[in-house]
């Protein structure tokens, strides 16, 4: 069988459905979480709302973890059988060491490794979806892995990635932030906005006062200036919402526009259990 | 990983890299309303210790802000030079911050309290007496009561507001007002009155809340207490229904083990203990779901082969599928270690639960059992999912699915019975295991359930392994067209491909017969798998390529075809276990249950076993499972019958039954323990009950038990009881000649032994005679011997009668009345196990039905001739049975069992035989029968009541009534 040129490999915490992995021939490397009990795979073995209900019940996550770099390098030598050359987009750096493993097992690979292409995206969830279909799409239009690189690099700036978490909460039992600040959130319900920028996670802004209504402000926010955003695809990426509240949001934001995709996709288990549930982001293209 | 958060002056700047080991805060979440399946009693707990909780935290937080705002008063005092209140607000500062850290050390909600309070008096009198700025400030102090009993509640704020006004009442209304700050005289009146009203308004409104609370707290005990009476009501209610349910499982054990059954015959009675099985497994999913709501659910870890359950689990599927049109798919990992460790009673029940469930919602296509790991250092993760071509689940509905008692969409599935427990209990147990469970759905196209759970490895070799894989080279043939889904044909392919890559084998599928016939002349074969209706279609072809090849046939087992002796057959479900076992060329039934022809791995011919049961039945299935141990056996019926039975024995090792009458199980190990002597310190006792709910284990080892065996009796759980608890000088490797020897050891075996080892010699010889078979007849009465010698005397008895009015019958030509004579014979004849004479019967009474008087005639004689020679066989089992007892009864060596009978007076001897004459005047037979019955459970002056009696019962039952209490009363003079 004829090789083609290049193949897209994704990390699970990039949130796309599996239509979309399937359509766009995307291989996916899956990271892992450990809980007092095992070791378990990120999508196949643990979703959000396993990770979720196992904290809630006084559980514990002791880590979660980057794939190994065993797990890399047996996926990239996959792809080789049937692509030349493999594109790797990854979580940002900032945030996690797939990128650093990924770049181990690169050197390990020899020759090679230099067909294997890194690209870290500065972004998470569904913001690394918008790269992975993007260089999907040059992958079938016949580009090459080079010039599929600097594509995503003109692309990292344009993408939105931000969420709205329902507390400090989860960000407190993670270490985060401190009791104090997780009391004063509670306490004036405020809902922090938090955004990526340069492959860092910063607080674009907060919300407070009842939930739902703040959900609707969150959309009504981000999509305010909508001259500015891509009309193609849009992803509502959530981590334990009910189906009420996800009906809610998607039809505010179609009030104020009307996406070609507009995809509602449950976050990994991996980003669930760093922000909780009832945490949802709106993420889209700047033009 | 980690999330870099940001937070301008709130939160603290961080970055983490992804796989930091991270401490996780083990604090609850407050969000109750997103808990799932969070049940109503642990959410009351929680609430109230969490206002709890709050209430400490806000006074922490008040006095900490009160120290603030007294530091600040302090520097504005400073600032103004008032010399004394700087004094006064810089001292409760201090107070109420050193307050604070007491507070924080030594969380004492009563010094924090007191403390502050303390300072606030102080301060407040001091502002009274000086009078604040301008004297009218002193209207704050109207504060004190609802603020103080807020934060301090009834006992602190409530005695605290009445100090303060009391201090204004004495302070205002005494000449002592003279020295402070010159109020007016409408303040010095009226003020401690305000103030008094303030207190009782606010202490009448706080005292209101206080007996709410108390209301609720009373409403949570309550509900506390209704949750007890049910665990009790299901305690009972388990006992109930295990008890006859032990009697099943366990007979259909002892039929297992004979060896002279069919193997259709131990199919069914392996499914009707599978069955079983089940269902007691679904009775202590409802007992333990009480455990498993408060977290105490306990798990065995044991070690278990994944063969098993999934073969538990397939028998179960095909029952519960019937006539459905369902393809159950079998996707099987054959890597998976053979070895494995953790409940398999748990893991099956939650298998058998998604199973069900997928059977339930799915009334054709497929349902997809794929069973897979993956490895990690700690042994494998354990992945079962079930997939269906069902109804499926709407999104909303999928939100509540693991709730407790919800069957989702119950509009549409009124058809479909449950408790609507099973998936929360699955749930449940797979998280208690350290799994999870999850599932995707689409309305209308099907659901997918799936759990992983990690397990520890105890043996690593793979569960299934083909000899000479390389060399096996099959062929298989499928019509998919006969499927009403595609996917049921690609569900195939794909099992096909995957069968074939983790077998190490070869195998291909065709669709069609052209391609498979084409394949055949192309390729040699070892094998060829066909579909029973693909092969009635090409029976010649098969059977043709049968000479080459082996021919496999897969089908079903409700209407599976008879096969030539050279071709084999699996039954659906179709899987890697009975592929390799074809491929392996294994007997299916020895392969596949292990169980089913299962060996004890040890005898111990010299251990004195001691069964404690009230229950016949029980000590009978207890008495037969210990049999392949060749132990000595001896039984009691109570816990005194123990007691006194031990004082005179030595036991190796006593099993004790927990709820029996007088005496508990309990009861009696404690006696047993207060005996003087070591040996019963250390005598090894086993809980032996069918009560499993919570907590029974922790009282049955804290009430001086050493085990637990769950009822009815596992014989894995006893094998490792009894490795457990024997003297290891005790046990042997078993060999041949200890197979059914009859002598166990160079003690005397119980009666009730010897007579299961005679049972078991006769079915052996199976009375050399096919016209009467006395297993047969044992069998037909539910495995008691008693039962059936019973019965056996009773035919026996009537037989010549009944012979005598068949004939009459015959000759007269009352046809009617022969036929429903002859239908009575048959299934007398069955009972006491004569089969043949049963199925003449049964022809003489199907044709007497449809007038055919011809056959009749023609068969009568040979009928008669048969009951003739039955009636003399049977007589002479009786005999020969009769006289075992009575050689029993004269020797030394009677019964352990009868010899702790208990005694009885003459006078209530006496008594008892005063009613059997008034019976007998008044025609009363069964008043008779009963009596005797009663004394054969005494002895008297180291009689047994039972031979002294057994002639008025017979007498009883022959009607003759006089005679019977004449006999009677000659068995009491004789006493006197």
């Amino acid at each position: 069988m004829e090789k083609r040129k290049v193949g897209i490999v994704a990390e699970c915490v990039c949130d796309l459905p599996k239509n979309l992995l399937r359509q766009y021939d995307v291989d996916i490397v899956y990271h892992v979480i450990e809980t007092e009990h095992g070791v378990f795979t990120d999508t196949d073995e643990i979703t959000a709302e396993n990770i979720l209900s196992h904290m809630e019940n006084g559980g514990l996550m002791t880590r979660s973890d980057a794939p190994s770099a065993k797990v890399y390098r047996e996926t990239f030598e996959r792809n080789f059988e049937k692509y030349e050359e493999v594109v790797h987009i990854a979580i940002s750096s900032h945030i996690s060491r797939s990128v650093t493993n990924v770049r181990a097992v690169i050197e390990e690979m020899g020759e090679q490794g230099k067909k294997v292409h890194l690209i870290d995206s500065g972004h998470l969830s569904s913001g690394i979806g918008f790269m992975i279909i993007r260089a999907a799409e040059l992958a079938m239009q016949g580009y090459a892995a080079d010039s599929i690189c600097e594509k995503m690099e003109e692309l990292k700036g344009k993408i939105s990635t931000s969420f709205m978490t329902k507390n400090a909460n989860y960000l407190h039992r993670n270490g985060l932030v401190p009791d104090w600040v997780k009391i004063i959130c509670n306490l004036f319900y405020i809902h922090p906005i938090l955004n990526m920028k340069n492959g860092k996670m910063k607080l674009k802004g907060i919300l407070f006062g009842n939930y739902d209504r703040a959900c609707l402000r969150y959309v009504r926010r981000e999509l305010k200036h909508n001259k500015a955003i891509d009309k193609n695809r849009a992803f509502i990426t959530y981590v334990g919402c009910s189906v009420k509240q996800l009906q809610s949001i998607k039809e505010e934001t179609e009030k104020y526009m009307i996406f070609d995709h507009l995809t509602l996709v449950e976050a990994s288990a991996t980003i669930s259990s760093n922000c909780g549930a009832g945490t949802f982001g709106l993420i889209y293209i700047r033009q | 990983m980690k999330m870099v958060v940001f937070v301008d002056s709130i939160i603290r700047k961080r970055v983490k890299l992804t796989g930091t080991v991270t401490e996780s805060a083990t604090e609850r979440d407050t969000g109750y309303h997103e808990k799932i399946g969070a049940n109503m009693l642990d959410f009351l707990r929680e609430l109230k210790n969490d206002a709890d909780e709050t209430e400490a935290k806000s006074i922490a937080l008040v006095t900490l802000a009160l120290g603030f705002i007294s530091l600040f008063m302090c520097i504005v005092n400073i600032s103004t030079r008032t010399l004394d209140m700087s004094l006064i607000t810089g001292g409760l500062c201090i107070i109420c911050i050193l307050n604070y850290l007491v507070y924080k050390i030594r969380n004492s909600f009563t010094v924090l309290s007191i403390g502050t309070l303390l300072a606030i008096a102080a301060m407040m009198i001091h502002f009274v007496i000086t009078g604040g700025k301008d004297g009218f400030s002193i209207v704050w102090l109207l504060l004190i009561p609802p603020v103080g009993i807020f934060f301090y509640k009834l006992l602190y704020g409530g005695i605290f507001s009445i100090l303060m006004g009391l201090f204004l009442m004495i302070y205002f209304w005494s000449p002592l007002h003279y020295y402070g700050y010159a109020y007016s005289d409408t303040y010095i009146l009226r003020f401690p009155m305000v103030y008094f009203f303030d207190t009782v308004i606010c202490i009448y409104i706080n005292y209101k809340l206080w007996v709410y609370r108390r209301e609720q707290v009373a409403l949570l005990e309550m509900t506390k207490q209704a949750s007890n009476i049910k665990s009790d009501f299901l305690a009972n209610m388990s006992h109930e229904i295990r008890t006859p349910m032990n009697a099943v499982v366990g007979m259909c054990e002892l039929i297992l083990r004979e060896s002279d059954i069919s193997e259709t015959v131990r199919d069914y009675c392996f499914n009707i203990q599978n069955s079983g099985r089940s269902l007691l497994a679904i009775i202590n999913d409802i007992l333990d779901f009480s455990k498993i709501e408060s977290g105490k659910m306990d798990f065995v870890m044991e070690e278990f082969n994944i063969s098993s359950t999934l073969n538990d689990v397939m028998n179960m599927a095909v029952t519960r599928k019937g006539e459905k049109p369902l393809e159950l798919i079998v996707k099987a990992d054959p890597d998976i270690p053979v070895g494995l460790i953790g409940d398999e009673l748990r893991i099956r029940q939650v298998i058998i639960n998604l199973v069900t469930n997928a059977i339930k919602f799915t009334n054709e296509g497929c349902i997809v059992i794929r069973v897979s790991q993956t490895k990690h250092d700690y042994g494998i993760n354990l992945s079962v999912s079930v997939s269906d071509t069902g109804i499926g689940i709407s999104p909303e509905h999928l939100e509540k699915l693991f709730s407790s008692f919800q069957q989702v969409n119950t509009k549409k599935n009124r058809e479909v019975e449950g408790t609507g427990l099973g998936l929360a209990i699955s749930k449940r147990l797979i998280t208690g295991m350290g799994g999870f469970v999850n599932v995707s759905s689409v309305e209308g196209e099907g659901s997918e359930f799936r759990f992983v759970l990690p397990l520890k490895v105890s043996n690593p070799q793979p569960f299934i392994a083909i000899h000479d894989a390389e060399k096996i080279h099959a062929a298989g043939y499928i019509d998919m067209k006969k499927f009403s889904m595609e996917r049921v044909g690609s569900e195939y392919n794909e099992l096909i491909r995957e069968l074939s890559e983790k077998l190490g084998t070869q195998i291909e599928l065709y669709d069609s017969v052209e391609k498979l016939k084409e394949a055949v002349e192309q390729n040699t074969y070892t094998h060829l798998f066909a579909g029973r209706q693909e092969y009635i279609a090409h029976r010649y072809f098969f059977e043709q390529e049968s000479e080459k090849h082996q021919v496999v046939v897969v089908q079903d087992r409700n209407d599976a075809i008879d096969l030539p002796d050279n071709t084999k057959c699996i039954f659906k479900p179709f899987y890697a276990l009975s592929v390799a076992a074809i491929f392996n060329n294994e007997s299916m039934i020895s392969n596949l249950n292990e169980r089913r022809n299962r060996t004890v791995r040890f005898v111990a011919p010299k251990a004195r076993v001691l069964i404690v049961d009230d229950n016949m039945i029980n000590l009978k299935v207890a008495v037969g499972l210990m049999r392949p141990y060749h132990m000595q056996v001896l039984t009691a019926d109570s816990g005194p019958a123990a007691i006194s039975l031990l004082r005179s024995k030595d036991i190796d090792i006593v099993f004790m039954d927990h709820m029996m009458p007088v005496m508990d199980g309990i009861e009696a190990t404690q006696e047993i323990r207060n005996m003087e002597g070591d040996y019963y310190k250390n005598l090894p006792i086993i809980a032996l009950t069918a009560n499993a709910v919570n907590g029974v284990r922790e009282k049955y080892l804290s009430s001086g038990l050493n085990d637990f065996l769950a009822k009815p009796i596992e014989l894995p759980a006893l094998d490792r009881i009894l490795r457990t608890w024997l003297p290891k000088n005790l046990m042997k490797a078993p060999s041949p000649e200890n197979e059914f020897s009859g002598k166990a050891g160079d003690r005397r075996q119980s009666n009730r032994a010897k007579s299961c080892n005679e049972a078991a010699n006769e079915t052996k010889k199976g009375t050399d005679n096919e016209l009467f078979r006395a297993s047969t007849g044992v069998f037909y009465t539910g495995g008691d011997e008693e039962a059936y010698l019973d019965i056996l005397k009773l035919y026996v008895r009537k037989a010549s009668e009944k012979r005598e009015q068949i004939q009459k019958l015959y000759e007269d030509k009352e046809w009617k009345d022969y036929v429903i004579e002859v239908h009575a014979l048959k299934s007398s004849s069955l009972s006491i196990g004569s089969k043949a004479l049963s199925e003449i019967a049964k022809e003489l009474e199907l044709a007497g039905k449809g007038k055919d008087y011809s056959v009749i005639e023609q068969k009568h004689d040979r009928m008669m001739e048969m009951y003739l020679k039955v009636e003399e066989l049977g007589r002479a089992y009786v005999k020969e049975h009769q006289q075992n007892d009575e050689q029993t009864t004269d020797s030394e060596d009677v019964a352990a069992t009868e010899l702790s009978l208990p005694e009885i007076s003459a006078d209530d001897l006496a008594k008892k035989v005063e009613k059997i004459r008034e019976a007998a005047d008044n025609f009363d037979g069964d008043t008779i029968i009963s009596l005797c019955e009663e004394l054969f459970a005494y002895q008297i002056n180291g009689k047994l009541l039972k031979n002294l009696f057994a002639e008025v019962k017979q007498e009883a039952e022959e009607f003759e009534y006089d005679s019977a209490a004449q006999k009677a009363e000659k068995v009491v003079a004789g006493i006197q």
